[in-house]
């Protein structure tokens, strides 16, 4: 579906069997709707449901009243859920988030404001500066005063672009970077369509190999300053513990970390 | 040594494997005066994973140089590196060429509180005592301004003072017990071998050993906005409404705080994509070994750009001089990396380690014996498969109750990603007995190559020794035995065999794994010679036979190189040695099981020997001769692997 002209931003949420966690996703994901609206922006929300429980989507009927489409698909997969939203995105940007996960309020209009100050020719990823991991085990050493306890599980992760000085595209051969919250152009997301997920074969990991990718391809990844992205640390059922589970590859066909060509493009910190 | 710690005895580790273990000097030091209840609360981790204190120091703490108790710091040090220390109050044996050194990290208290002078908010003027070493200032000054007072004594309710007290009490103390000086702040003393790009580390040199400090933390309105998110879920605030904001931080491309991995050291090792991957588990003098590297010089001699070896068991340091034995000079001519070199700790860094392979969407990747290059291909095989071929040498069952090697755990585990080799026929149907069933992608026999003797010196060797044995025709029977020094080499039954032929002398040569007395061997007609240096040049032409009896093999190199000295083979009939001997060139006895007397067929099978000479001993000679070229010279070798490669 072509861009429309006064659609800015298409969020693209994907759900599966998130249940209560989908709850405070999608209210997070209300402020951020709110907030990016508040700065002008003209916001459409598509939500993909693949394969869900009954939990999951009675809560997308009860607390995603903002949402404009909601398509229940039978994929499977995140990665295809991702590319059949990125089909219905009308907007000029979009942006992909997951549906167990939190997000500072001013991620949405700081990513859409960095995304218009940027060069129109060039293909950027933005991405938000900072990642909280946070675990609901960590009630059990909840700490009244400053300094967390020694056993805390929650972590930060800061994030760097890909014209740091630090970056190297050689280390997505050995980590995953940047995590699957980005924000693009939605012709970017045409140009480099998530892999699927192959458990015969042992790859997938959609969001890891999608950096490889767009970097392969001379995008350049960016980080949005002042912006956060909350992950939930879940022992079983979220992706990350699937691709651990399930011992997954990167899927990068015909090219690797290792042969990017020059990828210090793009605007850091 | 471990009574007082009744877990330690009840598990086997690395420190009590032959060839691992330290001196029992320290074990005795470090079981009497390691002190638990400070390492577990010094160490986080170690509590965390429940491990017993002591077994934790002897495979990792000595590495990292963890202190073993409140005021007492270890450090690692090679001989060259003994030089006096006023800190230091034992310095006992580790392994060849190191030792451990134990000293006191607090006994002279170098910085006093009253030397420092307000933290906050005047940081700027912190300095340390006028006898602080220079290098200990540019630390001292950082620290200082970076300190929190108050977020010090609350998370260390055991120590009280002033701010100036808690900082001083942070350098002489805290620091080496693993405190953290303030929020955001993290600080690893000791063991500086992180990535050389820095990044928000900086390093520093404090009380003479190198120490790394990172400052990363969120910015306040970041903080604000997760705060913000507690309406929305609860569980973002679990690790507490303030706290929560110095939970550990990372920077995404530091690597080392990460996943433990030096990146720059892995960018300098690897500074091109590898055409063929070989992984080897160490550099050692041993069948799979020399087979791994033997099949690296033929990919090399088949064109492949770029071959590189991986050693995953063993660091760089620990395989001595390994470049000095004649089975690894392919590798004059091949990289050779050592994975545990690029790691923080040592360990094995699996998912690491499969990622890093298969990112190189090598050609071929060839595993011998490698532990961790099979684990990778058992977890990650599928993966790694869509982008390389994948070979998997496996040489031998076990016997039952007799240890469990490679072949019998992971066939099965890599069989359906990964071509299986192997050097022996024999070995070759266990396999295809175990995984046809999985239809994976095949089963390769390709027997190892040996260096050949010409064809005047093999001839030279037969007519003397045909003349030996016409000359001297009374002479007392001596009989080599050329092995590693071990059970499963059939030790006890050599045993049986000298003491069924009291008058002749049996010469034992190889590395002793056990000692002569454990091996059944200290009796008076067998003699310990010691390890050859190489068995091709080695001169048995005083010998009347070489006595083979290992209970279980792959295809043993020492078996066809003897071949070479024109002396008769008296064999057990194990591994692939049918494969190219038959009772022509050789005498084939089935090992002892239950029931059997291998012994007896053995004292008959050398009578027989004892008593040939002339056409007869020539022709067994040259048949075994013959038969090894024809199966085992290089060219053959060379054949046979380029035909599995598809050359």
């Amino acid at each position: 579906m072509k861009a429309v002209p006064d659609i800015d931003i298409t969020v693209v949420v994907t759900f599966h069997r998130e249940g209560p966690f989908a709850i405070p996703a999608l209210r997070s994901l209300r402020d951020l709707v709110v907030a990016g609206r508040a700065e002008g922006a003209k916001v459409e929300v598509i939500a993909t449901i693949d394969r869900p429980d009954e939990v999951t989507r009675r809560v997308l009927e009860t607390e995603g009243s903002f949402i404009g489409r909601v398509e229940i698909v039978d994929f499977g997969d995140l990665a295809r859920c991702r590319n059949y939203a990125v089909d219905l995105a009308r907007g000029r940007y979009t942006a992909c988030l997951d549906g167990d996960d939190l997000w500072g309020e001013q991620w949405l209009a700081k990513a859409w404001q960095e995304a218009e100050a940027a060069d129109p020719d060039s293909e950027v990823v933005f991405h938000p500066e900072w990642l909280f991991y946070f675990s609901e085990a960590d009630f059990a050493g909840h700490a009244l005063g400053k300094m967390p306890s020694g056993d805390a599980r929650s972590f930060f992760m800061r994030q760097q672009a890909s014209c740091d000085p630090l970056f190297d595209p050689r280390l997505l051969a050995l980590q995953n970077i940047w995590s699957a919250n980005a924000f693009a152009r939605t012709d970017v997301y045409r140009t480099y369509p998530y892999r699927l997920f192959d458990r015969q074969r042992g790859v997938g990991i959609e969001d890891w190999s999608w950096n490889i990718e767009t970097i392969h391809g001379g995008v350049a990844h960016s980080v949005v300053p002042g912006t956060v992205h909350l992950i939930r640390q879940k022992s079983e059922g979220s992706l990350g513990a699937q691709n651990f589970t399930e011992r997954l590859l990167t899927v990068t066909p015909g090219i690797t970390p290792w042969s990017v060509p020059g990828a210090r493009a793009g605007r850091g910190t | 040594m471990f009574a007082a710690f009744p877990s330690a005895s009840l598990r086997l580790h690395n420190s009590l494997i032959p060839g691992k273990r330290p001196s029992v000097r320290v074990l005795q030091f470090i079981a009497r005066t390691l002190d638990r209840e400070y390492y577990l609360s010094a160490n986080a981790d170690v509590a965390a994973a429940g491990v017993d204190p002591v077994l934790h120091w002897l495979d990792h703490g000595a590495k990292e140089e963890r202190p073993i108790a409140a005021g007492l710091f270890t450090r690692m040090v090679s001989s060259g590196g003994l030089l006096p220390d006023p800190e230091v109050i034992h310095t006992l044996p580790w392994r060849a060429g190191q030792w451990v050194q134990i000293g006191r990290i607090s006994s002279n208290l170098p910085i006093r509180a009253q030397d420092l002078t307000p933290v906050r908010p005047e940081a700027d003027t912190v300095r340390p005592a006028t006898d602080t070493a220079d290098e200990d200032r540019r630390f001292v000054d950082w620290i200082g301004s970076h300190f929190e007072a108050d977020a010090y004594r609350e998370t260390n309710k055991d120590v009280i003072g002033s701010d100036h007290a808690l900082l001083a009490h942070y350098l002489n103390h805290g620091i080496f017990e693993g405190r953290r000086p303030s929020p955001g702040v993290t600080v690893r003393y000791g063991n500086y071998t992180g990535d050389e790009r820095g990044g928000s580390w900086q390093k520093f040199t404090y009380r003479g050993r190198p120490l790394a400090a990172s400052l990363v933390a969120p910015p306040e309105d970041v903080v604000q906005q997760i705060r913000r998110q507690w309406r929305h879920e609860s569980a973002v605030l679990a690790s507490g409404y303030t706290a929560f904001a110095s939970v550990n931080a990372y920077d995404a491309v530091d690597l080392w705080s990460r996943s433990g991995l030096k990146f720059d050291r892995v960018t300098k090792a690897f500074p091109r994509v590898p055409q063929a991957v070989v992984l080897l588990e160490f550099l050692g003098v041993g069948g799979a070994e020399k087979y791994g590297i033997d099949i690296a010089d033929v990919l090399v001699a088949a064109g492949y750009d770029d071959v590189i070896v991986v050693v995953t068991g063993q660091r760089e340091v620990d395989a001595g001089n390994w470049e000095d034995y004649s089975i690894f000079s392919p590798l004059r001519s091949i990289p050779v990396v050592f994975w545990r070199d690029l790691t923080d700790d040592n360990e094995d860094r699996l998912d690491a380690f499969a990622r890093l392979l298969s990112s190189f969407r090598a050609k071929d990747i060839l595993v011998f014996n490698s532990r961790l290059g099979l684990e990778a291909v058992a977890r990650y095989g599928r993966g790694m498969a869509t982008v390389s071929r994948i070979y998997c040498a496996f040489f031998s069952m076990g016997l039952p109750g007799r240890g469990v090697p490679y072949g019998e755990i992971f066939p099965q585990k890599v069989a359906l990603s990964s071509r299986l080799l192997t050097d022996n026929a024999r070995m070759a149907a266990a396999l295809k007995d175990r995984v046809a069933a999985l239809d994976g992608p095949g089963i390769h026999v390709v027997p190892p190559r040996i260096g050949t003797v010409d064809e005047a010196t093999f001839l030279g060797r037969l007519r003397r020794r045909c003349h030996r044995a016409r000359t001297l025709p009374d002479r007392v029977r001596r009989w080599a035995w050329v092995s590693r020094v071990e059970p499963l080499k059939g030790t006890h039954l050599l045993a049986q065999i000298a003491q069924m032929r009291p008058h002749d002398r049996f010469d034992v040569y190889g590395p002793l794994q056990v000692d002569m007395d454990a091996a059944g061997l200290n009796i008076p007609n067998v003699d310990y010679r010691g390890v050859l240096e190489s068995v091709l040049t080695a001169n048995f032409e005083g010998y009347d036979g070489f006595v083979f009896t290992s209970l279980t093999e792959g295809m043993p190199n020492t078996v066809l190189e003897m071949s070479q000295h024109a002396i008769p083979l008296i064999l057990t009939d194990v591994g692939g040695l049918r494969d190219t001997f038959s009772k022509n060139s050789a005498f084939l006895i089935d090992p002892p099981r239950e029931g059997r007397d291998a012994a007896s067929e053995f004292d008959a099978a050398l009578s027989t020997v004892a008593a040939l000479c002339g056409d007869a001993l020539a022709a067994m000679l040259m048949d075994a001769k013959a038969a090894v070229s024809a199966r085992h010279a290089p060219e053959v070798f060379q054949s046979l692997v380029e035909e599995m490669l598809g050359k």
